[in-house]
């Protein structure tokens, strides 16, 4: 199993009466996609965070084992270095550093852990260019500073870019839907499906049902209050797109009370 | 040590200049009346409110008295490897083995070193008094009208002994000339050093200057420095401050617009540890309409080292038009470390455009977070944003041998710090 997650409690570090996941488990395979819907508040960012060992938030109980071990302890660096991804909510601006030296260094820091040689400057341009190709990224942005001055689009673009260079095993893609107009869509929901392999497993957290309809999950999870409600498969996208949440949480909270 | 002994001791030594002609010593005995009516400046100072004198008064620096060049030093690795004009001081005094050979200057330029009518301020700022009392050379580099200077001057002042240095850099660009000048001072050892720099620019109609100072003193040193610009009508003057050494530093300039369309670039980056002090200052006087002035001034501090910013843009009753920027931007790598900034704009006209801005922070966690998650770990990632963030005032330089010298100096130093 790609990752496991059992029982799994988190809140904000600063404050621990701030209990955002309460209870939640979740099994991804390599192969699988996995899509997490869920009104705002459910805790759908928290949980891209504790996987990728953001320390804005504090696991107080549970486990989370990626290929068999626990990861909990391990630095956000080395989660990244063994193959746990993040497309951000919102990419992060770093100016003065050009996207290029940001990418050498990451996917060298990757290749290192390997045990592989590192990348010069002409090997990484080259593996470089067929990953811009299959996202129509601009040919000027790999001198440009991370993000700076990208638009929403772009931001998002970038950051699958990022994914296709890191070739990782588990994906994870918050909102990355959100403020994308469907001809960007189209690009980034390409760019995911051809990293689809059977090595390689997916989390796709999501409002809307729009991106799902072009990456076609196998799974579909509803997250509320902190815990996994509902799973079913894509037509239970079709169900809430159509009817909301409003049933499935009331269902919930009267088998809770049950 | 009691401020009036420190005075005293510089009154002292200043003593032996013997035999002088008569303006200079009048400017001498003018300085050293003033210092002795206003005493050092203290922490009550406005302009010296957090830069503080205590370290640098615990030692009595005296002047070098041996007249002839040192031999033997090595000073490659310390030097541009780009092709320059170079004049070497070693501990004050002109080194002739160690510079290029005058007879090979650059057409159009001349360079002389002063020393009948060395260059003297006026001014009841404590430095630039003592300075007065005690400089004896000038150097004094013109360029002669339409000249344009394609290879850098370079001006090295190398130090190897327990010393007082203030000699005067006196650059007059005439009409329509360019030139870049860069200044270096080095330690090659621990030996402390009080260097009291003093420096005049005088940039005439449609000339364009440009200016670097790159100061690598060792951690027990002190420098000071005050340099006074002059710009005639459509003149370009751009001045780059490096700030990689010393216990206490203190850069200022003050630029004068003196007729219109006149350009000047400032900035500083500034490199502080231990507990070092580092102070850059700038006074722009936009005295007539239609100047532009650009200021970007960087610090990263770390440890218990502390930085000082404070920029006046002036702007005079009829300087219409004016657009003056300035910006101080800090990037404070541990707690201990403190920075006080203070951007200051007096516009006495109404149709000016300035700004002025400066904010002083840590690393941002959402950026170093976006590193990590891309495998790069948490050094690498400081060290990566660090750099990004303290080369931006290079951008401003059009020459890339300079700048990327610069930049190699700059990221070594941070890479040695980390």
């Amino acid at each position: 199993m790609l990752l496991n997650i059992k029982n799994l409690h988190a809140h904000v570090e600063e404050d621990e009466n701030k209990k955002i996941l309460k209870g939640l488990n979740l099994q991804v395979n390599a192969g699988e996609v996995h899509a997490i819907m869920g009104p705002n508040g459910a805790g759908k960012s928290t949980l891209s965070s504790v996987i990728t060992g953001n320390d804005a938030y504090e696991v107080s109980a549970g486990e989370m084992l990626f290929n068999g071990e626990d990861i909990l302890e391990e630095d956000p660096e080395n989660r990244a270095r063994q193959g746990v991804f993040l497309a951000f909510q919102y990419p992060v601006e770093i100016p003065g550093v050009s996207n290029k030296l940001f990418m050498q260094t990451a996917v060298n820091a990757v290749r290192e852990e390997q045990g592989k040689p590192a990348l010069d400057m002409f090997d990484f341009d080259e593996y470089a260019q067929e990953k811009m190709d299959l996202l129509n990224m601009r040919k000027d942005m790999m001198d440009r500073s991370v993000n700076v001055g990208f638009s929403g689009g772009e931001k998002k673009r970038n950051d699958i870019f990022q994914m296709a260079l890191l070739e990782p095993k588990l994906c994870i893609l918050d909102e990355t839907d959100s403020g994308l107009d469907i001809d960007a869509m189209k690009v980034v929901a390409n760019g995911v499906n051809s990293l689809r392999t059977k090595e390689r497993g997916f989390i796709v957290i999501t409002h809307y049902q729009r991106l799902l309809d072009y990456i076609k999950p196998d799974f579909v999870h509803v997250l509320y209050d902190g815990k996994i409600i509902k799973t079913g498969g894509f037509e239970l996208a079709h169900e809430l797109e159509k009817n909301g949440y409003d049933q499935i949480i009331a269902d919930y909270q009267a088998s809770e009370q049950a | 040590m009691e401020d009036n002994t420190v005075i005293e001791h510089y009154v002292s030594i200043a003593e032996n200049n013997q035999n002088e002609n008569q303006a200079t010593a009048k400017l001498r005995e003018k300085a050293k009346q003033s210092l002795l009516l206003n005493g050092l400046p203290t922490k009550k100072d406005e302009e010296w409110q957090y830069t503080s004198l205590e370290r640098w008064k615990t030692t009595f620096f005296n002047k070098n008295q041996l007249k002839s060049a040192q031999g033997g030093l090595k000073l490659e690795g310390y030097l541009p490897k780009f092709d320059t004009f170079k004049v070497v001081l070693v501990d004050g005094v002109f080194n002739k083995d160690l510079s290029d050979d005058l007879a090979g200057l650059p057409k159009g330029c001349q360079f002389e070193i002063e020393e009948n009518n060395p260059l003297l301020p006026e001014s009841d700022d404590t430095f630039q008094a003592l300075f007065a009392l005690s400089s004896v050379q000038t150097l004094k580099i013109d360029i002669q009208a339409k000249a344009m200077l394609e290879k850098p001057l370079l001006i090295v002042q190398v130090f190897t002994k327990h010393m007082m240095e203030s000699t005067g850099i006196e650059i007059n660009v005439a009409e329509a000339a360019q030139c870049k000048v860069i200044q270096q001072l080095i330690s090659i050892n621990e030996q402390a050093v009080f260097n009291n720099g003093y420096a005049q620019v005088k940039v005439a109609k449609n000339a364009i200057c440009e200016q670097f100072v790159v100061q690598s003193l060792n951690s027990d040193s002190f420098y000071f420095n005050n340099q006074a610009i002059e710009q005639a009508s459509n003149s370009v003057f751009k001045t780059h401050y490096i700030n990689l050494g010393s216990a206490l530093a203190r850069h200022k300039n003050i630029v004068n617009f003196n007729g219109e369309h006149c350009e000047a670039y400032q900035s500083s980056v500034v490199l502080g540890s231990g507990k070092q002090v580092a102070d850059s200052r700038t006074v722009t006087n936009h005295n007539v309409p239609n100047c532009e002035s650009y200021q970007l001034h960087k610090f990263v501090l770390d440890d218990e080292s502390r930085g000082v910013f404070n920029g006046m843009i002036y702007v005079a009753p009829d300087a219409q038009k004016t657009n003056g920027n300035m910006d101080n931007k800090n990037l404070l790598l541990s707690n201990n470390a403190r920075m006080n900034t203070k951007p200051q704009l007096e516009i006495y006209a109404d149709d000016v455009l300035c700004s002025h801005g400066c904010t002083s922070g840590q690393i941002n966690a959402d950026q170093l977070f976006y590193c990590q998650a891309r495998g790069i770990s948490k050094v690498d990632a400081m060290a990566l944003i660090t750099k990004a963030f303290v080369l931006e005032p290079l951008d401003s330089i059009e020459n890339p041998l300079i700048k990327t010298w610069l930049a190699d100096l700059i990221t070594n130093k941070l890479a040695k710090a980390v």
